[in-house]
């Protein structure tokens, strides 16, 4: 299945069932003031999933509860088939940074994320698929990122959302082949892919702006990761509020197109 | 306000994220920055090692996140204003790290305040719009100037909370 992320600037667009959006991909903090409705009629018309943001799963202590009972009080509305979350943190120590944060991939880190990753698989009673984010920070561990997350994966019982965005920009900012990050990765733990373009700043560093179409060499490793992993859903995650439906149109017969 | 003694390395990294004045400090002297936070610095031995660019470009990232988030939410006060600037944004960020879902709102709102307490010119309707959404006042009156082909008028623009987060507006008279 190929599909975006529900946006509202893209709501009349997304209800008139355009030819190749095949599922949509529902995060939870469009829907926590209302929205019940929408929701309802989303359902009836697209495969969903849900993709949280915040809750933080890489914190220490108690896993979010006010996050987490709010994504599964949309998940009992929206029927989600699976919902997914990140591989980092957005909160600590009082301080709520908003965006996706790296911690070391070491081993009390795994420890915290496997934890937390099963308290929210049961509470949501969906599958869990986790994300690889992106980061300026680098951060060394006890292991290398992929076997991390691998690890992660198998130990929580979680697929994974594989961000070919992410992977794309890290090994350009950070310079390794995101051929051979892909290497160990078991091919059924690859369940879900996001792909957006990236941007590129003065220096040359690339970034996740979600506002760009779709570059040659990015739809190059998407198609090898398609072809590799064969995920059951790829969603195209524009989060800009100028991204046109005809556009959005077009980045997913590209994606079709790689299929 | 930061509190001096965290409990874990995800703690000190998200110090160090959110307040430039800290990784000031950190970047001056790690182990005894480490030190004054944890009673056993051994436990935080991954930030020792952090690359200090990175470390500025991911918080650089973070607050760049915020500035796109909320120009989009204050394009009255930011278009074509050239005081309301990512960098004047930069130095409140640091400030205030708001919470929740609706963060973005109360940014953009906390920013406004920011810039009027500096004399700056902003939109107070843009303001106004902005706390009757999140639930911070229920109605607000303000003059507004009317241009009625070669005249100008003013009037009276009630704004009030509808249902969910919208703001309704009427113009009540104009003289």
């Amino acid at each position: 299945m190929i599909g975006i992320g529900w946006r509202s600037n893209l709501a009349a667009w997304i209800r008139g069932r355009p030819a190749g959006l095949e599922c949509l991909e529902i995060i939870p903090d469009h829907f926590m003031d209302g929205g019940t409705k929408v929701l309802e009629q989303l359902t009836a018309d697209y495969p969903l999933c849900l993709h949280g943001l915040s809750c933080s799963l890489a914190t220490p202590g108690p896993l979010d509860g006010e996050y987490a009972s709010s994504m599964q009080r949309i998940a009992r509305i929206c029927k989600p088939r699976w919902a997914s979350e990140h591989i980092a943190f957005t909160r600590a120590g009082g301080i709520d940074l908003g965006h996706l944060n790296p911690v070391p991939p070491t081993h009390a880190n795994l420890k915290i994320l496997v934890e937390h990753a099963r308290e929210l698989q049961e509470r949501l009673e969906l599958p869990l698929l986790l994300e690889n984010i992106t980061s300026s920070l680098r951060m060394e561990g006890d292991m290398p990122e992929n076997e991390f997350i691998a690890e992660l994966c198998r130990q929580a019982e979680c697929g994974l959302l594989l961000d070919v965005t992410n992977l794309f920009i890290n090994s350009r900012n950070h310079g390794f082949d995101p051929r051979d990050w892909l290497a160990p990765l078991p091919r059924a733990m690859v369940r879900q892919l996001h792909v957006v373009g990236y941007a590129q700043d003065a220096s040359g560093k690339l970034h996740d702006s979600h506002d760009q179409l779709m570059q040659p060499d990015l739809l190059e490793l998407i198609a090898y990761v398609i072809r590799n992993f064969e995920p059951e859903a790829v969603i195209l995650e524009r989060d800009d509020s100028a991204a046109a439906g005809n556009e959005i149109a077009a980045e997913l017969e590209a994606l079709h197109a790689l299929h | 306000m930061h509190c001096t003694e965290a409990s874990s390395e995800t703690e000190l990294l998200a110090i160090l994220l959110s307040d430039a004045r800290q990784r000031a400090s950190f970047l001056g002297n790690r182990r005894a920055w480490l030190a004054q936070k944890l009673q056993d610095p051994g436990t935080a031995g991954h930030l020792l090692d952090l690359d200090a660019v990175q470390l500025e470009s991911q918080a650089a990232t973070l607050v760049g996140k915020r500035w796109r988030a909320v120009s989009e939410l204050i394009p009255e006060s930011s278009l074509g204003n050239s005081s309301l600037t990512a960098a004047l944004f930069r130095e409140y960020a640091d400030q205030y790290w708001p919470e929740g879902h609706r963060r973005h709102e109360l940014d953009a709102v906390s920013f406004l305040r920011f810039c009027r307490g500096l004399g700056l010119r902003i939109s107070t309707a843009e303001l106004a719009r902005l706390e009757i959404s999140l639930g911070q006042r229920s109605f607000s009156l303000l003059p507004v100037r009317l241009q009625c082909g070669r005249r100008r008028k003013f009037g009276i623009l009630l704004l009030i909370r509808g249902s969910g987060r919208n703001c309704r507006e009427l113009l009540l008279s104009h003289i």
